[in-house]
C-alpha cells in the first residue's frame, strides 16, 4: 500500500521527516495540511464577517457557542478562560477526521500518535491548572475522604488519573481507525454505493460525536482540577 | 497423527481469540449502553424539559461504557495482525 502512491501527498514527493518512517511522516505531512485547513477556514469566515451570519460563518459560530454554552455550564463563569485549548481540540478532530472520509486523503486522527499527543497535552493542562490554582488541596484529594483509607485510595487514585489519558486516546484513535477499516471491509465487498452507507453513518454520528466528548471530557477534567478553587 | 506446525497453530489460535476478544468484549458495553439509553429515554418521558442536560450525561456515559468494547477492538487488532505472521 505506500508505494502504489494511494494518498494524494505522496504525489508531491515531499521529504521524509527525521526520526519517522515513510508512513509516519505522511501522517504528520496530513496533519500539517489539517492545521492549513483550518487557519485558512477561520481566515476566511474572519475576513467575510457579517453581522447576519450565513454559510461557512453559520457553522463555524453554532460551533463556538455550543463550546461556550457547555463551558459555562459544566466550569462555571471562570470556565471561558479555557475556551481556546478546547475550541481547538473541537475543530482539529472535526477537520482531521472529516478529511480522511474523502478519496484520497487519510485521517491524523485515524494513528494512535496523534490522538496520543492530544490527551497528554490535555493531561499535562489540566494537572497544570489543578496544582497552580489549587495547590495542596488539589493534591489532597488524591488522599479520599476517609483518612484511615489514604494509603490505599492514593494508589487507585493515582492509576485511575494515569487512566484518563490513555482512555481518552483509544476512543478516538480506535473510532476512528475502526470506521475506516469498516469502509475498506465494505469496499471489499461491493465497491459501487454500499460503503457509503457506512460513510454516512461515520460523518453523521461518529465523528460529531467523538469531537464531541473528546471535548466535553476536557472540560469535565477541567472542572475537577479547578473544583479545589471554587471550595473555599 | 501428525505434528502440528507451531507456527499454524499459533495463527489458528489468534485467528480465534481475536474473533472471542471483540464479540465477548462487545456483550458488556452493549448491556451498558441499553441501560444508559433506556434511562435516558425514561427520564425524558418523566420530564421532557430535563433534555438538555440529561443528553450531556448521557453521551458522556455512552462513550466511557464504550470504551471497554474499543480496548478490545485494539486487542483484537493486535491478534489479527499475527494470523499467518
Amino acid at each position: 500500500m505506500e508505494h502504489s502512491e494511494f494518498y494524494i501527498l505522496e504525489k508531491f514527493h515531499l521529504p521524509v521527516l527525521p526520526f519517522l518512517n515513510e508512513h509516519e511522516s505522511l501522517v504528520v505531512e496530513y496533519t500539517w495540511l489539517v492545521m492549513l485547513i483550518i487557519i485558512a477556514t477561520i481566515l476566511f469566515v474572519i475576513v467575510k464577517w457579517k453581522t447576519i451570519p450565513s454559510g461557512l460563518q453559520n457553522v463555524i459560530e453554532s460551533i463556538t457557542i455550543f463550546i461556550e454554552n457547555y463551558l459555562i455550564d459544566i466550569i462555571g463563569s471562570k470556565g471561558l478562560s479555557y475556551f481556546p485549548l478546547v475550541i481547538s481540540i473541537m475543530l482539529f478532530i472535526l477537520f482531521a477526521s472529516y478529511i480522511g472520509l474523502l478519496p484520497g486523503m487519510l485521517s491524523p486522527t485515524g494513528y494512535i500518535s496523534t490522538t496520543a499527543a492530544m490527551a497528554i497535552v490535555v493531561f499535562v493542562f489540566y494537572q497544570y491548572i489543578g496544582i497552580s490554582k489549587g495547590g495542596l488541596k488539589y493534591l489532597k484529594h488524591f488522599l479520599g475522604p476517609v483518612p484511615v483509607m489514604a494509603p490505599f485510595m492514593v494508589i487507585m487514585e493515582t492509576i485511575s488519573e494515569f487512566a484518563r489519558p490513555f482512555s481518552l486516546t483509544v476512543r478516538l484513535f480506535a473510532n476512528i481507525f475502526g470506521g475506516e477499516m469498516i469502509i475498506k471491509l465494505l469496499f471489499g465487498i461491493f465497491a459501487i454505493g454500499f460503503p457509503v452507507v457506512w460513510m454516512l453513518w461515520d460523518s453523521i454520528i461518529t465523528i460529531p460525536i467523538q469531537g464531541f466528548i473528546f471535548s466535553l471530557l476536557t472540560m469535565v477534567y477541567l472542572a475537577g482540577a479547578v473544583a479545589s478553587d471554587h471550595e473555599n | 497423527m501428525e505434528m502440528l506446525d507451531p507456527k499454524m497453530l499459533i495463527s489458528a489460535a489468534s485467528a480465534l481469540g481475536a474473533g472471542m476478544a471483540i464479540g465477548l468484549g462487545a456483550i458488556g458495553s452493549g448491556i451498558g449502553i441499553g441501560v444508559a439509553a433506556g434511562k435516558f429515554i425514561e427520564s425524558i418521558a418523566r420530564q421532557p424539559e430535563s433534555e438538555g442536560k440529561t443528553r450531556t450525561w448521557f453521551l458522556v456515559a455512552y462513550a466511557l461504557c464504550e470504551t471497554q468494547t474499543l480496548f478490545a477492538f485494539l486487542i483484537s487488532i493486535m491478534l489479527f495482525m499475527k494470523i499467518g505472521g
